[in-house]
């Protein structure tokens, strides 16, 4: 029995390779792990609990603030963090663990790397959704509008970050492991557990080096914490733009070699 | 002139180098032209390594050409392999469907009812490949390209793989979807080669040669008369 291939147009096939890929990327989320994709979703709120609790109990009085502040200073901030590194993670192997699709009709780098995208981002929507919702059930009021700006900037640089990284590093797995590493460094460098603020403002100026950083507080400040005056939404947007035309003009010298 | 008569894959003055940090580039192919005319079916003849995989996935748009041209009229398969395409990580049932779906086909319910029945594999279909032997990899890998109407099937070292009764299921198989399509089959069982293939290709250190009518490439490649 021959199934009719259908006549479609490109743009119609990427659309259907992009939705394909990006429903195995979902099926196939943390899938080494007990649970699979339903691991991605706990963990998030396991180390927010964690942490939250470490900082409240283990560290009062040390930190200044209230429970409802600690819990805002540390949920959006971990969620947009573990969005970032979740995408990091998965772009930086792309080009290895994809290798094998690139065979099939359809699929290449560019949507491949879309896909990676997409997927996450649709499971970090519902992880976004679910804390705000509960957050606003236990009383912690979250002003969505003002939450949105500041997941616009993590949207457009995790989009970026994860085509850079993909064709940067490419099928190098030396590069990956370093990768990982600084990953790893990231998470305590990027105002993430540990806010900014509290180093000397010389070393602020340096951390703010980071991207990430602004993209921290920047979610810090729209829910009406700190003043967070060094914090440039600005700077994200060039970086991001930076990092998307670099990968560009690698993809097009690299896919050609 | 007839429709099909324009069918064609071709691939003129084309190279394909490979670099890495490790071992520096590798030439695979330099200045070679290849063409595949709709209706006939070709075999590639040629040792390990001589990169007949490498021309397959060339053929099929899967990997780029580093230089020259790839011209194509026709529907194209991805070069079917033990590996190619599928993904160990998913059950060969989910295997079905993304691909159906990569390929924008309707019924996918049917495609995926239709590859469990030829493939006999409807008591492991939901276990993920990686626990699949090899033949049970080829025999879902072979009839899911196999059941798509492609114009060009390629076809890598797919039908040694499994136990004789698949391989000869599998020939058989072939028999029946090529009749009015075109095959470019590349295996080391030259029988299978003899049997399918009108006319062959010999790829020999980085050179194609060929096409010759298959018994005289058979003959050339054993006795190295080139």
């Amino acid at each position: 029995m021959n199934f009719k291939l259908p006549n479609l147009s490109k743009f119609a096939k990427f659309a259907i390779s992009v939705e394909a890929l990006v429903i195995r990327e979902i099926k196939l989320a943390d899938a080494d792990f007990f649970m699979g994709l339903l691991y991605t979703y706990i963990k998030t709120f396991f180390f927010i609990i964690s942490i939250t609790l470490f900082f409240y109990y283990g560290l009062r009085g040390s930190i200044g603030g209230d429970l409802s502040e600690i819990i805002k200073s540390i949920s959006i901030p971990f969620i947009f963090f573990f969005f970032f590194m979740d995408i990091a993670n998965k772009s930086s192997r792309m080009m290895l663990v994809y290798k094998n699709l690139f065979n099939l009709p359809n699929v290449n780098p560019f949507n491949a790397c879309l896909a990676i995208f997409l997927s996450n981002l649709v499971i970090y929507f519902f992880i976004t959704a679910s804390a705000v919702v509960l957050l606003n059930f236990f009383g912690i009021n979250i002003p969505i509008f003002k939450l949105m700006s500041a997941a616009t900037l993590i949207v457009i640089f995790n989009f970026s970050y994860s085509f850079f990284i993909s064709f940067f590093l490419f099928e190098n797995t030396i590069f990956a492991k370093i990768h990982d590493l600084l990953l790893r460094v990231a998470m305590f460098i990027s105002s993430v557990l540990i806010p900014v603020e509290v180093f000397p403002l010389e070393i602020q100026k340096i951390l703010y080096w980071n991207p990430l950083v602004h993209i921290m507080d920047y979610s810090r400040y729209s829910m009406g914490l700190g003043p967070y005056e060094l914090v440039s939404p600005l700077y994200v947007f060039v970086i991001s733009a930076f990092m998307f035309l670099t990968s560009i003009v690698i993809y097009r010298l690299r896919i050609n070699i | 002139m007839d429709e099909s008569n324009k069918k064609f894959i071709e691939l003129s003055d084309f190279s394909k180098i490979f670099y890495s940090l490790k071992n520096g580039q590798k030439k695979v192919f330099q200045n070679q032209s290849i063409r595949i005319n709709y209706g006939i079916n070709y075999g590639l003849l040629g040792k390990n390594g001589a990169g007949k995989t490498t021309l397959m996935q060339l053929l099929s748009g899967a990997e780029t050409l580093s230089s020259g041209k790839r011209l194509f009229n026709g529907k194209v398969s991805w070069p079917i392999g033990v590996y190619t395409g599928l993904d160990p990580r998913l059950t060969g049932s989910e295997n079905i469907y993304f691909i159906a779906s990569l390929l924008g086909l309707k019924n996918k319910k049917r495609v995926h009812d239709h590859v469990v029945e030829m493939s006999e594999l409807s008591a492991d279909i939901h276990r993920q490949l990686n626990t699949f032997s090899a033949g049970m990899r080829a025999r879902l890998g072979f009839y899911l390209s196999l059941c798509v109407d492609f114009d060009f099937y390629l076809i890598d070292e797919l039908t040694s793989v499994g136990d004789s009764d698949f391989q000869k299921r599998s020939s058989e198989y072939i028999q029946e979807v090529i009749k009015s399509k075109s095959l470019i089959l590349c295996s080391h069982q030259k029988n299978k080669i003899r049997r399918h293939c009108e006319q062959s290709y010999i790829i020999q250190e980085g050179s194609i040669l060929g096409p010759f009518d298959t018994e005289k490439a058979i003959y050339i490649y054993e006795n190295k008369k080139l």
